[in-house]
């Protein structure tokens, strides 16, 4: 089973987006922020996907994913991003921190998933 | 309350009194200092009279005044019209009263930030109620999503079940057809066992009647035989003495005879009663009434059970599509779940937009503050600070969107054309780089 980390200072999307992904035949993990994540990322927690929110209080998503690829456990690992933000030059920053790709809110559960299968290829 | 604000015409007087104080003293200071030279060294240079020295030198010391007070103010209030050329060359009308403006728009603008609080903490509930309502509207998303798992298990058991009993239907409905077939050939074997039957007990009774003959036989034998007895006796009787053992047997021949005529009289009666209980059973056994009514009978039960036999199937086979319709209705219902779930998304997007409201009221509310702060009375005498205007302000909210239909938005509020961003987002929602 593939595991993705979903992560986001929303209680209500990390709920809705996980029910998605489980019912998709994911293992999910959570974090509500970005410094959560990198501490399992840091304790070595096996994930195959990581989607993250942009805009989140501390540390943001750009930064979070910096910190990440740092990791050498996951220097390949696709990265997701899932924002309200829809700016190029935000989008060109992901990028050259090391994101697979970009979803704008609100997404369907179809566009989330074929683009998730598009990335875990 | 608030102290009355300095109007503008008491600004220019106090400012005026100031800067000509300053300037008369050092004119003053200047006359002093100049005196000597200027009756000493310059009044004989000139060669003027003492009259006109003196006209020359106040002009002089005038437009030097003059001059001195623009140069003052220009050095302290940055123009020569004592900090106040944009209110002077101001084209709006003016207050009807000078102190309107501490009476009444100070204090009022001094109530928005209040005001603007209390919005914005309408706001924040908004903002917290709409989460946890999108929150509980997921948990009883989840909670259907149990319920549908659980028919769907059902739904799945029961599709399994009647899988079994559609294939055991069949194997029972094969077991019927070949029982109806049994029945059909025991019905035309039963008919032919009748006939057969019929003939054969017809050919026992032909049989039986032909023994009669063999009996009639055997009694005119047996009448011969006495008439014979009858002749032997006479004889032995003619014979005397020596024919008495004859007479003897002469009778035994008539006993005889007539035990034979006995024996043929049962004979008789026992062939007729068998021949009448043959008859009798045959006429019941080839009653063709009662094979109608067998046949009938019969036919009707195979009817009957082919009749079941359909009726079972036809309630299996509903049973089959009905559990297939609730199956694939559980999988839409699934689908819709899942659907539903990716709609909660809309809470975060409305609440990252009125969060981007809320800071539109704080930047409203602190730039009242500083405007009723730069009317308040004493604020032209402090030294100006940097107030940013309305407008920087908003584009700074601006800057600050994430969200492409917040700048169109903000662009159609402020009437001015969507411009073409040159950040503008690709087309699509969805990216991978």
């Amino acid at each position: 089973m593939r595991t993705i980390m979903l992560v986001d200072d929303s209680a209500t999307i990390l709920l809705s987006i996980s029910s998605i992904l489980s019912k998709a035949g994911y293992g999910v993990e959570k974090a509500a922020n970005a410094e959560l994540a990198l501490q399992k990322f840091t304790a070595g927690v096996k994930v195959d996907l990581l989607i993250t929110d942009l805009n989140m209080p501390g540390m943001n998503g750009i930064e979070l994913i910096r910190e990440v690829r740092k990791l050498p456990a996951y220097k390949f690992m696709p990265i997701l991003f899932l924002t309200t933000e829809s700016q190029q030059s935000r989008k060109l920053e992901a990028k050259e921190a090391g994101a697979s790709g970009w979803i704008v809110k609100p997404a369907t559960a179809d566009e989330l998933l074929n683009t998730i299968k598009l990335v875990l290829k | 309350m608030t102290p009355l604000a300095s109007s503008p015409r008491r600004q220019i007087a106090a400012r005026t009194l100031a800067v000509q104080i300053s300037a008369a003293v050092l004119v003053a200071a200047l006359v002093y200092a100049l005196h000597g030279w200027f009756h000493g060294t310059l009044a004989p240079l000139l060669g003027l009279g003492a009259q006109l020295i003196d006209t020359l030198g106040t002009l002089g010391v005038v437009l030097f005044f003059i001059a001195l007070q623009r140069v003052i103010s220009t050095l302290y209030f940055n123009d020569a019209y004592f900090g106040l050329r944009e209110t002077i060359e101001d084209p709006r009308p003016r207050c009807n009263t000078d102190r309107l403006c501490d009476r009444m728009i100070v204090p009022e603008l001094r109530e928005i930030a209040p005001v603007n609080n209390l919005l914005i903490d309408q706001l924040h509930n908004v903002v917290a109620q709409t989460e946890k309502a999108a929150f509980d509207i997921t948990e009883r998303l989840h909670a259907v999503d149990a319920v549908i798992g659980e028919l769907q298990k059902v739904v799945t058991a029961a599709s399994v079940e009647t899988i079994g009993i559609a294939q055991s239907s069949e194997s029972r409905s094969t077991q019927n057809q070949q029982l109806i077939e049994r029945l059909k050939n025991f019905i035309h074997q039963r008919l032919d066992d009748t006939q057969r039957e019929a003939a054969e007990s017809k050919d026992v009774i032909t049989r039986t009647e032909s023994l009669k003959k063999l009996v009639e036989l055997v009694r005119a034998i047996s009448a011969q035989t006495k008439l014979l007895a009858l002749n032997a006796a006479i004889e032995a009787a003619r014979a005397g003495e020596t024919g008495r053992g004859f007479a003897v047997v002469a009778d035994e021949v008539r006993q005889l005879s007539e035990n034979t005529d006995t024996a043929v009289d049962k004979i008789n009666e026992g062939i007729g009663a068998v021949s009448t209980i043959i008859e009798s059973q045959h006429r019941t056994k080839v009653s063709h009434q009662r094979i109608d009514e067998e046949q009938k009978t019969l036919e009707a039960f195979a009817q009957q059970l082919e009749s079941l036999d359909q009726n079972y199937r036809q309630m299996v086979d509903k049973e089959h599509d009905v559990i297939a319709r609730i199956a694939e209705s559980g999988e839409e219902l699934a689908q819709m779940f899942v659907s539903a779930l990716a709609s909660v998304q809309f809470q975060d997007v409305t609440r990252q937009q009125i969060e981007h409201v809320i800071e539109g009221l704080k930047a409203v509310g602190t730039h009242t503050g500083a405007v009723a702060d730069a009317c308040a009375p004493g604020a032209c005498d402090r030294p100006p600070s940097e107030l940013p205007s309305l407008k920087q302000r908003m584009d700074a909210l601006y800057a600050s969107y994430v969200m492409e239909n917040q700048r169109d938005i903000h662009d159609r509020a402020l009437g001015r054309a969507t411009p073409r961003r040159q950040d503008a987002p690709a087309n699509s929602r969805i990216e991978l780089f």
